[in-house]
């Protein structure tokens, strides 16, 4: 089983790439604690922990910088609040190996999906009906470009229904679902890389909260796996949001599309061994 | 009025955080001070609780075992999210903006109910 200190390195790392790429970290820490020998329900439970330091601890520094679009979250939240809360119920009773396959299966969508986007923003959106009515537009000053960017959101209802089963599989897995919100966010809603991140930051909170509420009674969870993977989480998330808005909508992107390829990788691994 | 109430947001979510975190810190190094660089998963370690709201009330009564202050850190820190949704209720609530203050207001009954149940 993995020692306080290693689980405590392993989450600065996570914590640190998950408040750059929005993943919210437990996607990383949670199949790097299953490959050191710890039950992936107790990781799990542990992670959403750790998802909600890496949320906080970075969306100070989001939300300082405008970069969080509230209305946008609040609105997706409603779906997926609930499908986190179906999930994590979900868990408590299905076999373990499931869970793996499930993972995989769930980044690669993500990794495939993102792919096809080229450019730096998204240009000439134009909005569908519901998004005009919930006023889903914003703005955001980018630090790289040097100008406020003005953008505008739309097929909210699609992008629910995908919220929502990006909550079943952050209340089921304990990730933050961050992979695939983040290519709902961008794909479906047209939203820029930057506020995709940071929106899905703000997400990620709340949801996992809500999924962890679950566990409490299911006794999967425990303090001494969650403490240092929370401290961990939050010193790598708090050094990784100083540095997102320095990078450009295109590296953001590069870098999330490595970081998931090799989790995916692992997991299957994980599933086939057993 | 956003700029005002982005920055009182931040710092509300800092503040808790970073108490959290001194917290948890503290209490880690109480951990590997008593029981030792690998992680026991024993029953005073583990959380079993009707529910969140539960847990915390059992958690009354300063002490400095380690046991209890990761159980008061991580209470604090997964406080901080639900803090977010009523400062972005309030904002949207002080806004007037109807839509919006319904839509957080159903999120905020989802997750509270979610924290009192279980």
């Amino acid at each position: 089983m993995a020692g306080f200190i290693e689980v405590l390195i392993i989450s600065v790392f996570a914590g640190f790439i998950g408040a750059i790429t929005g993943l919210g970290g437990a996607s990383i820490t949670t199949p790097l604690l299953t490959l050191l020998g710890v039950p992936i329900k107790n990781a799990i439970a542990a992670g959403m922990v750790s998802i909600i330091a890496t949320s906080s601890g970075s969306a100070s520094g989001h939300v300082r910088r405008g970069l969080s679009d509230i209305k946008a979250a609040m609105f997706l939240e409603m779906f997926t609040i609930l499908g986190a809360i179906a999930g994590a119920t979900v868990t408590l009773y299905v076999a373990p190996r499931f869970l793996y396959f499930f993972f995989a299966g769930f980044l690669l969508t993500s990794f495939i999906g993102l792919r096809t986007i080229k450019e730096e923003l998204p240009t000439n959106v134009s909005q569908d009906r519901l998004a005009r009515w919930l006023d889903l537009s914003g703005s955001y000053y980018d630090d790289r470009l040097g100008r406020e960017v003005r953008y505008h959101l739309t097929n909210p209802l699609l992008g629910g229904g995908g919220m929502f089963v990006a909550g079943v599989a952050a209340g089921m897995l304990g990730i933050g679902a961050g992979a695939f919100k983040v290519a709902v966010h961008e794909l479906v809603l047209k939203m820029p890389s930057k506020v995709s991140s940071a929106t899905s930051n703000f997400i990620i909170g709340m949801t996992a909260l809500a999924g962890v509420s679950v566990y409490f009674n299911s006794g999967l969870l425990y303090l001494d796996l969650a403490a240092p993977m929370a401290v961990g989480t939050t010193i790598g998330a708090v050094a990784g949001s100083r540095l997102l808005r320095k990078l450009s909508n295109s590296s953001t992107r590069i870098l999330f599309l490595v970081v998931v390829l090799y989790i995916m990788v692992q997991m299957i691994v994980r599933g086939v061994i057993g | 009025m956003r700029q005002d109430l982005e920055i009182l947001i931040s710092s509300v979510l800092a503040t808790g955080v970073i108490l959290s975190l001194v917290i948890l810190s503290i209490a880690s190094a109480f951990y590997l001070s008593d029981i030792g660089p690998e992680i026991i998963l024993s029953d005073e370690y583990r959380v079993v609780s009707p529910s969140f709201i539960d847990y915390v009330k059992n958690l009354a009564g300063i002490s400095f075992e380690a046991d209890r202050l990761m159980a008061v850190g991580l209470v604090l820190l997964m406080l901080t999210p639900y803090a977010r949704v009523i400062a972005s209720f309030i904002y949207f609530a002080i806004k007037r903006d109807l839509k919006y203050s319904l839509i957080t207001a159903f999120v905020l009954v989802v997750l509270t109910v979610s924290l009192l149940t279980h």
